[in-house]
């Protein structure tokens, strides 16, 4: 097991790389001079702006600027912002725990609702149980999230008054953030489980177990769920990257801070830095939650073996 | 030249910057009720312990708490709480009177507008304990002219600085190398204002932003990056304006500015409590908080330049006057306001708003609508209508490229503008672009009309957004270049004698608006939509809420 | 927005070429749920394509006496803020969004299509640079691929449905690449092959037909995720040129208009909502008409 995380680990370094001359070549393309933004409304005469594209330099050839770029990397080094000339870490290293917080209680719901909906669907096939379940979770995919959220405020915020409309640092500011976010995920989750929850209901060992007198309930939750969920865990391991659009959104309309919003902003301000390092990070989270994924089939499925 | 020149965007898409027109509780503009409420308070000097923590619903996140670096409007809401100014600009509050003493008792000008001489208070500490002196005053300005600082808003401010001379402990000496009359208006906003010359020394020049240090009522408490900052009250504060309602520590113990970045969550946190006064909400629903019981729609005027439309003067087909001055007479300001402001702002026909030293109200007569008119210009020019009554000339399309500030509360106003001008043949695209990349993309000059409005509190302003040298790197978005107006505002500036310099400034603005480069559409002022639970909100002369003498009502 | 909401779609094996489509249909019409979406999209495709003519009211005439007017029985959903007819603009507004999201999957399907055929065919080091490349972008998050090329591109409804094609390419690169890897072992791949055609032939006569029934689910799904990320750009400030009417950006300003008319943003919201339901409730049609694995009592 050691070794196969290592060699992932490895092969993700070339991915890791990729993503960063991505990122710089695609910024590079932008048109738009970051000094010139970082100088505006300062009385800056144009000799400032281009010492100060020099200072950042930024008026080297880009292979030049990339390598330079990925020798402060290994050393660990993201830059500085150029809009709050703070250590790119560091602001990431802030705003980062809101984010991952959100995350995870997106996928704690999306996973209840998911699986439950897709679970029932399963045991009743076909039936109005089946449809409604069916249907709830495709209603989460349905609504634009922006419009969800702000729904989602109006009746349980602003009329019944249950719960804030800001999304504070608690676990009640967190719910309807998470319930906006992951109701969509819900959907996939829930197709995918019922699929594969009828796949393996009609294989030979499910039979057997109905043959062994367990009921209904204790065969699905016992036997083929196990299988059923492999897929599943695969594709919130892919959702990580829409996990952080859909933060844009909610991060907006919740007043959350977190990297979502970050990114946006960097972006809309050209800085540099910051957008190489949101997206670097990202790219890691990724990458490692797909290894931690791979790892958990072994907990799932007896079968998969890491030699 | 002014203290937030940067875009006050507003969220939403209607704009959102709506107003009532009466004027509540203790905002600025005419004299007496504020000037009654002001004498009759100040006789009970002793103040209760500060209580109660007030939250500003804020759209935007402040990149910098340091006034000497930040070009945000969201910045200056907070710094003004944390620093003093000099001296205060604030009409309307006693009859007869304009500028108060703040950090400074006394002050003096030369004849030539280049020395500017003040007596500082002697029983000032900042919020570090350290004791204010002129020695403070010039390490602030000397941070802010240092290039490390890439200050904003107040280096502009500052205009032409030459050098502080310092003459004991409590005088101090700020020379300009040309006249800058601009200046006392200037001084008296939160950019110049002093900060710690320990904080500074101990943090650098760009460490201070996030290390706030000053005089002011209130003490930095914390930032919580793109969350909220929280200040606090400070219990040593005896160093208010004397027009203030009190003296000694200010009445609340906290404010909370909370980042929300979206007008309707801002509207909900405030119907549901969280948030206890808001800024820049949708139109509509500040219309429905004037009618709702429970709530106060603050309105404080503000002076500068109103929301306006900046048409290009070098890119075709706006680059012919006759199609400007064609756009001038083809717009409808009141259908606007009818449409999206009703009853709240008032229509603008002039590039100055009302407020503004030099203002002339004779020139709101120049463009009215008159779409004839503006059909016959277009004629003139050369434009004949065409295919689908779009105007033709060589075969080409009258065609503007109108490029919004995204989020900026023009999306609406540049689709009704589409449909007026679409009446006399004019086609408009319309695109977003988000600040601060727009800037960018209007230096360069790739449109035809961009959308900006400016605070100031001088008529000086000009230089910023007419100069002939702001045309590449500043916020001459029209690309106007006219060495007259050049020359007149710097004969305005000539003097701090306010009746030497309306004449040349008037002359500048006359010349500016014959050219046509800019359309005005309304006149803003500064909202804050509150629970009535909060009261006694005053206001500067830019329409910054001052929370000195504010209390919550239980 | 699920952008790259990618390997959603192939959990089921590769379904070989139903010989009966027949058979097929029928499985699909009786799916009474399927039956309903098609129905329900075979009408927004007859609005797209009859788009203003139908519509009652020109959806960009301006009147400001009529603005914010609730529903009546003169506008049935009511007025914008501009007193435009809601109705006309949720009608008018089905071809510049049903267009975008077409040719957003256009791009992305044509794209995974030759890449994932490529990686998949050829195998090998065309294979590895392929799928390096599709993990680089996976691992890109969607929503700032997106914002960057619009950023690039600039705004505009097509600028915004290029991002997010390119952000959906990964999804059908992997799922044409597993399919060709499944169906380059089956018989009738390895007997043409024994009998001398040539790879292009291969590919062309025996294999992409086989992908297509793939292509085409993930087709269906993916259309909904375009339209939801073309709404989400709008929401970020980066859609359409005013006054075009386009579902994603009228349900953006009707929600700043949510409290004082509630009506403006319920007709294009809906509108999405529908078209989304419908377009999920085809894809599980075809997907369980398609696949035998999921035919079982």
């Amino acid at each position: 097991m050691g070794a196969f995380i290592g060699r992932r680990l490895l092969a993700s370094l070339p991915i890791v790389f990729g993503v960063t001359a991505l990122v710089f070549l695609i910024l590079h393309l932008i048109p738009g001079d970051p000094a010139q933004i970082m100088l505006f409304g300062t009385d800056a005469t144009p000799d400032q702006i281009v010492s100060l594209r020099r200072s950042l330099g930024l008026d080297r050839p880009l292979l030049v600027q990339y390598g330079d770029f990925v020798w402060r990397l290994v050393h660990g080094d993201l830059g500085v912002s150029f809009i709050s000339q703070r250590r790119v870490a560091e602001e990431i290293g802030l705003v980062f725990p809101a984010t991952a917080t959100l995350a995870l209680a997106t996928m704690v719901v999306a996973a209840t609702v998911g699986l439950g909906a897709g679970i029932i669907g399963a045991m009743y096939r076909g039936s109005w149980i089946d449809l409604a379940g069916t249907g709830f979770s495709v209603l989460g995919v349905a609504v634009p999230n922006f419009w969800l959220s702000v729904l989602l405020i109006l009746v349980f915020a602003v009329r019944l008054g249950w719960l804030p409309a800001l999304s504070e640092g608690g676990a009640r500011g967190l719910i309807l953030p998470s319930v906006s976010l992951g109701w969509g995920f819900s959907a996939i989750i829930t197709r995918l489980c019922r699929a594969n929850l009828l796949e393996a209901l009609g294989q030979p060992y499910v039979s057997t177990a109905y043959a062994k007198g367990l009921r209904a309930g204790a065969v699905v939750v016992r036997h083929a769920l196990k299988n059923a969920l492999i897929p599943v865990v695969t594709l919130l391991g892919l959702q990580v990257g829409n996990l952080l659009s859909g933060a844009v959104v909610v991060e907006t309309i919740f007043g959350r801070q977190g990297l979502g919003s970050l990114a946006v902003r960097a972006i809309q301000a050209k800085d540099f830095p910051m957008i190489q390092g949101v997206v670097l990070v990202v790219a890691l989270v990724y990458l490692l939650v797909n290894l931690a994924v791979d790892v958990a089939y072994a907990a799932l499925d007896p079968r998969v073996r890491y030699g | 030249m002014t203290t937030q020149h940067t875009p006050r965007p507003a969220t939403s898409a209607a704009g959102a910057r709506v107003t009532r027109r009466t004027l509540l509780a203790g905002a600025l503009g005419t004299g007496g009720a504020a000037l009654l409420g002001a004498t009759r308070t100040r006789t009970a000097t002793s103040a209760p312990a500060p209580q109660g923590r007030l939250v500003f619903g804020m759209w935007q996140s402040p990149e910098s708490l340091d006034p000497g670096t930040s070009g945000l409007i969201s910045s200056g809401y907070i710094s003004l709480n944390l620093f003093d100014p000099l001296i205060w600009h604030l009409p309307g509050m006693r009859q007869g009177q304009e500028y108060f003493p703040g950090l400074a008792l006394r002050w003096e000008v030369s004849g030539d507008a280049k020395r500017y001489t003040f007596h500082l208070r002697r029983d000032v500490k900042f919020h570090d304990g350290t004791p204010f002196t002129a020695e403070a005053v010039k390490a602030t300005l000397e941070h802010i002219v240092n290039p490390e600082t890439k200050s904003r808003s107040a280096i502009t401010a500052l205009g032409p600085y030459s050098h502080t001379e310092v003459t004991g402990d409590d005088v101090v000496t700020i020379v300009f190398k040309e006249p800058n009359g601009a200046f006392l208006n200037n001084v008296a906003t939160s950019g110049l204002s002093p900060i710690s010359p320990t904080a500074l020394k101990r943090y650098g020049h760009q460490g201070v932003s996030q290390h706030p240090v000053g005089t002011g009522p209130f003490k930095f408490q914390e930032w919580v990056l793109g969350n909220h900052v929280t200040i606090v009250a400070n219990p040593d504060y005896n160093w208010a304006p004397p027009v203030a309602h009190h003296q000694g520590s200010p009445h609340l113990a906290e404010i909370t500015f909370r980042i929300i970045p979206d007008a309707s969550t801002r509207f909900n946190a405030l119907r549901t409590g969280e948030v206890l006064i808001a800024e820049n909400l949708a139109p509509t629903d500040v219309q429905a908080l004037q009618h709702a019981s429970g709530y106060t729609v603050f309105a404080a005027p503000v002076t500068g330049m109103p929301y306006s439309i900046m048409v290009n003067a070098k890119r075709p087909p706006t680059d012919d006057l006759r199609v400007r001055q064609a756009l001038q007479f083809a717009t409808n300001q009141e259908a606007i306001i009818e449409a999206l402001y009703k009853g709240i702002y008032e229509p603008a026909h002039n590039i100055f708003l009302p407020g503004t030293l030099s203002y002339d109200p004779t020139l709101d007569k120049m463009y009215r609508y008159d779409a004839g008119r503006a059909k016959s210009l277009l004629e003139e020019a050369g434009w004949k209508i065409g295919a689908g009554g779009v105007r033709q000339k060589d075969g080409r399309p009258l065609r503007l490229v109108f490029i919004n500030i995204a989020n900026f509360g023009f999306d609406q106003i540049s689709q009704l503008l589409q449909a007026q001008w679409q009446d006399v043949g004019i086609q408009t695209d319309i695109s977003a672009q988000s600040f601060p990349t727009v800037a960018e993309t209007y230096n360069r000059g790739d449109h035809n009309l961009a959308d900006f409005f400016y605070y100031s509190v001088d008529p000086f302003l000009m230089r910023a957004l007419y100069a002939c040298d702001q045309v590449t790197h500043g916020f001459n978005w029209m690309h106007y270049c006219d060495p007259q107006v050049d020359a007149l505002v710097t004969k305005g500036n000539a003097t701090a004698d306010p009746s030497k310099r309306i004449a040349p400034f008037r002359q500048a603005v006359r010349r500016v608006m014959e050219a046509a480069v800019v359309i005005p559409i309304y006149q803003q002022r500064a909202v804050f939509d509150a629970s009535d639970r909060v009261q006694a909100l005053r206001f500067t002369v830019n329409g910054f809420p001052i929370y000195y003498d504010a209390t919550l009502r239980a | 927005m699920n952008v790259q909401a990618t390997s959603a779609a192939p959990p089921a094996p590769a379904p070989p070429a139903t010989g009966r489509p027949s058979w097929a249909w029928r499985r699909f019409a009786r799916h009474r749920l399927a039956a309903a979406g098609a129905v329900l999209l075979l009408v927004v495709f007859a609005l797209a394509a009859a788009g203003p003519m139908v519509a009652p009211y020109s959806p960009e005439r301006v009147s400001i006496m009529d603005r914010l007017r609730p529903p009546d029985a003169v506008h049935w959903l009511g007025t914008d803020q501009f007193g435009r007819d809601v109705l006309s603009r949720v009608v008018a507004g089905a071809r510049p969004t049903c267009l975008a999201a077409v040719i957003a999957i256009g791009i992305a399907a044509g794209a995974g299509v030759v890449l994932g055929a490529a990686a998949g065919y050829a195998g090998g080091a065309v294979d590895g640079a392929v799928m390096r490349a599709m993990d680089i972008m996976l691992a890109f998050p969607g929503i700032l691929l997106a914002l960057v090329v619009v950023t690039i591109l600039g705004t505009g409804l097509l600028n915004v449905m290029i991002a997010v094609g390119v952000s959906l390419i990964p999804a059908f690169t992997r799922l044409v690449r597993g399919a060709m890897l499944s169906i380059r072992q089956r018989e009738f791949v390895v007997s043409a092959r024994a009998i001398g055609c040539g790879s292009v032939r291969i590919l062309g006569r025996h294999i992409l037909p086989n992908v297509w029934a793939q292509v085409a689910v993930l087709s269906t799904t993916a259309l909904g995720w375009a339209i939801i990320a073309g709404s989400t750009l709008n929401f970020l400030g980066f859609g359409v040129h005013p006054p075009t009417p386009e579902w994603g950006a009228d349900l953006n300003t009707g929600r700043e208009y949510l409290n004082a008319a509630w009506w403006m943003s319920t007709a294009p919201g809906t509108a999405i909502v529908l078209v989304i339901l419908a377009i999920n409730f085809v894809g599980d049609g075809v997907t369980e008409a398609l696949d035998p694995a999921l035919r079982r009592p």
